[in-house]
């Protein structure tokens, strides 16, 4: 899973990333590298990207947090808000998978999903190193077919649930209750990272994202 | 005594050309419209041949009809549409290219080169605004002006669906000429397509404000700037 667009380097990259040309730009670079690396095929419309970007950019600009030492935690806020706009408009789609699939593989038990999923990992990873010297962890999630199950039944429900699953899957701490709220001091650390793994599980006591375990119809 | 240099003593005949060209493209795609009942009685050679011409006749033509924009046009329109230059012919010529790009009006409607030249020529002299509000104030310079509007001889006034999309086409070329230039012409026409993409998808936002000066303007900057 890598990429990606890159920014100048006297561009900051969350200014870079609020800008259409580079959206687009990034978005097929990541598709492109996502179809060397799993075989499938995609197909966007550029249109409807444009759509996904209009919807994110007012979303993004309504919960702005106006204390700059909330900038860092407000990356991985958008980057969750991005993905719920690909998710709900879903702008992709799969021309073709590979023979003989594993669906257990979340690249190809959603491929479209796992697209979005990686373009704003990456796009966030790329803001948080470049703006803010910062790595991003890959959350143990990432990999496991429970969470993608969960993730996609979810989302498809409620798209808003879409920035708690994207912090999950960067190995932060997700906010499953009224997941599209903004809050200040939301970044965790390793400790929240086990946290959350285990709120995946215990999701269904907690009201919070259902893990059900069954497979994408 | 000084020597006129022989082009400069002829009219400019290229502007009208390409408006013939793109009134013969309205011509056959609302002929081809309007014979579309009558056709279907026709034996099927003799409609798909009479639907080949007409074809034949609006690609041609629209062909012919679009300007030759380089980036050094886009880059005077961008300044005049901004306040900052005085360069209405290339200004014309640009909106033109675009509108033909953009597919406006969806092929009912049609602007004129020749005479939106002549009136963005005619246009007062900015008056110092800031660069989205000189292009809000042309964008309604020339909305109100005759040089958008259906071919002559085809009856009927526009409709506020077609008002809308007009509006949608002259915001979105402000916003794309109001945001960072591109590298060439491929991408200039990316972009302006993305500007396209980007005010559609922002319409209803757009509808709201259409009359009001200040708001329009700060909806033009806000979306160059995103763009």
């Amino acid at each position: 899973m890598t990429l990606l667009a890159t920014v100048s380097d006297d561009r900051l990259a969350r200014k870079s990333a609020q800008r259409l040309r580079w959206f687009i730009e990034a978005f097929y670079r990541q598709m492109e590298r996502c179809q060397e690396e799993t075989g499938n095929r995609y197909s966007a419309d550029r249109h409807a990207l444009a759509g996904v970007f209009a919807e994110w950019v007012k979303a993004f600009g309504a919960q702005k947090p106006a204390n700059e030492e909330d900038y860092q935690d407000y990356v991985g806020f958008a980057a969750g808000l991005m993905l719920r706009s690909l998710v709900s408009r879903n702008p992709v789609t799969v021309l073709e998978l590979p023979p003989d699939t594993d669906e257990s593989n979340p690249a190809y038990f959603w491929p479209e999903g796992y697209l979005y999923v990686t373009f704003c990992l990456n796009v966030r990873g790329l803001v948080l190193e470049k703006d803010f010297h910062s790595g991003q962890r890959s959350g143990v999630a990432l990999a496991e077919t429970r969470a993608w199950w969960s993730f996609y039944e979810n989302v498809s429900e409620d798209p808003s649930l879409s920035t708690a699953f994207l912090d999950l899957f960067a190995g932060d701490n997700p906010e499953w209750r009224m997941p599209e709220l903004f809050r200040s001091g939301n970044a965790g650390g390793a400790a929240a990272c086990i946290e959350a793994d285990e709120q995946l599980g215990s999701s269904e006591r907690s009201g919070g994202a259902r893990s059900t375990g069954r497979s994408k119809e | 005594m000084t020597q006129v240099p022989f082009q400069s003593m002829l009219p400019d005949f290229q502007k009208p050309l390409r408006d013939a060209f793109r009134g013969a493209a309205c011509i056959a795609d609302v002929t081809e419209e309007a014979l579309e009942p009558a056709s279907r009685l026709l034996p099927s050679p003799l409609r798909t041949g009479l639907q080949g011409a007409a074809k034949a006749l609006e690609g041609a033509s629209r062909r012919f009809a679009v300007a030759p924009v380089d980036p050094e046009h886009i880059h005077l329109a961008s300044e005049f549409i901004a306040g900052k230059g005085g360069a209405p012919d290339a200004c014309a010529s640009v909106i033109c290219f675009a509108w033909e790009l953009l597919n406006g009006g969806g092929r009912h409607l049609m602007v004129s080169e020749t005479i939106l030249s002549r009136r963005l020529a005619r246009r007062p002299a900015p008056r110092n605004d800031a660069p989205a509000l000189n292009a809000v104030s042309l964008i309604r310079f020339i909305r109100d002006s005759s040089a958008i509007g259906r071919m002559p001889g085809v009856a009927g006034g526009l409709s506020p669906r077609e008002m809308s999309e007009i509006d949608v086409i002259l915001v979105a070329v402000a916003v794309w000429l109001l945001s960072a230039r591109a590298d060439d012409k491929v991408d200039e026409e990316i972009l302006l397509d993305l500007s396209f993409a980007l005010v559609s998808s922002l319409r209803d936002d757009l509808e709201g404000i259409s009359e009001d000066r200040d708001g329009l303007a700060e909806f033009v900057e806000r979306a160059a700037a995103h763009l």
